[in-house]
């Protein structure tokens, strides 16, 4: 009786010591994919070039207008300006946010949303900056 | 359950209590290691967004009526003036000091300390002044950290 009982026990043990495994596993994986993810990299990185490029326009004397060469998975992307700066957001999981302040002179407005564009550019005309797609 | 049966459940016990806690170490550890590595991958020396900012701090900030590339009018070359052009709102961000070589004026934005300088940049400009213009070099003190 004892004995049965034992072998019951130790199967369930080894039933749940393989399903801590596997869930160990799976998180693994998943944190792995989601900081491995060309995807997590490009939206980072488009964030950055976005808050110089307005930096640079800021200083352009007169109307201007920067096109943002973005190789791929620009247009999984929504982009946004705003007296914030500027935000670049996962369409798919709208829980991904990338965002960055931009500091413009007093006048300088920073406006416009645009998701996945496949052409996506920057237009300065008078004080106004905005995003915008431009095909 | 006999004292062997006691003592292995309480082996088993003892064994899961560990290895919680060093799975636990080994995931955050994971995740930290791949986060560092990833801003590491991904980052971009502070100097490149100061010297975009620093563009700002000629003919836009302190031209003229009519202003040219490179043109300071150096009765807007102020503290006033400069605050307006960067209204550093995120006590994080870059702090500048700006020097007039010739003209001998100086002004900077409120958190700028003396101290670590971590770029600096001079640009030629021309200088109007009493309806007179003359080459000048203005330095651009660019520091990361605030006091």
């Amino acid at each position: 009786m004892m004995r049965s009982n034992k072998k019951a026990s130790s199967i369930l043990m080894l039933i749940f010591e393989l399903m801590v495994a596997i869930v160990i596993i799976t998180i693994l994986l998943q944190v792995a994919q989601k900081f491995g993810s060309s995807e997590a990299a490009s939206q980072s990185r488009i964030a950055d070039d976005l808050a110089m490029m307005v930096h640079t326009l800021v200083a352009a004397p007169g109307d201007a207008q920067a096109i943002y060469p973005f190789a791929r998975l620009g247009e999984t992307f929504s982009y946004k300006l705003s007296v914030d700066g500027v935000e670049v957001r996962a369409i798919k999981s709208q829980i991904s946010i990338e965002q960055r302040t931009v500091v413009v002179p007093d006048g300088i407005e920073l406006s416009g949303q645009i998701d996945a564009p496949k052409v996506l550019c920057l237009v300065k005309k008078g004080q106004k900056i905005e995003v915008k797609s431009c095909e | 359950m006999n004292k062997k049966g006691q003592f292995a459940a309480a082996k088993k016990q003892i064994y899961w209590m560990v290895i919680s806690v060093v799975l636990t170490m080994v995931v955050f550890g994971f995740v930290a290691l791949l986060g560092a590595y990833k801003s590491k991958m991904q980052h971009i020396p502070p100097e490149l967004p100061a010297e975009l900012i620093s563009l700002r701090f000629t003919s836009w900030c302190f031209g003229g009526d009519e202003p040219r590339l490179s043109e300071i009018d150096l009765s807007k070359f102020t503290n006033e003036r400069l605050l307006h052009c960067y209204p550093r709102k995120d006590k994080k961000y870059f702090n500048f000091k700006l020097d007039l070589d010739k003209s001998k004026k100086s002004i900077r934005t409120t958190e700028f300390y003396d101290g670590t300088i971590q770029k600096t940049v001079v640009k030629p400009v021309v200088v109007l002044a009493n309806g007179t213009m003359y080459e000048d070099n203005l330095f651009i003190y660019i520091q990361e950290k605030f006091r």
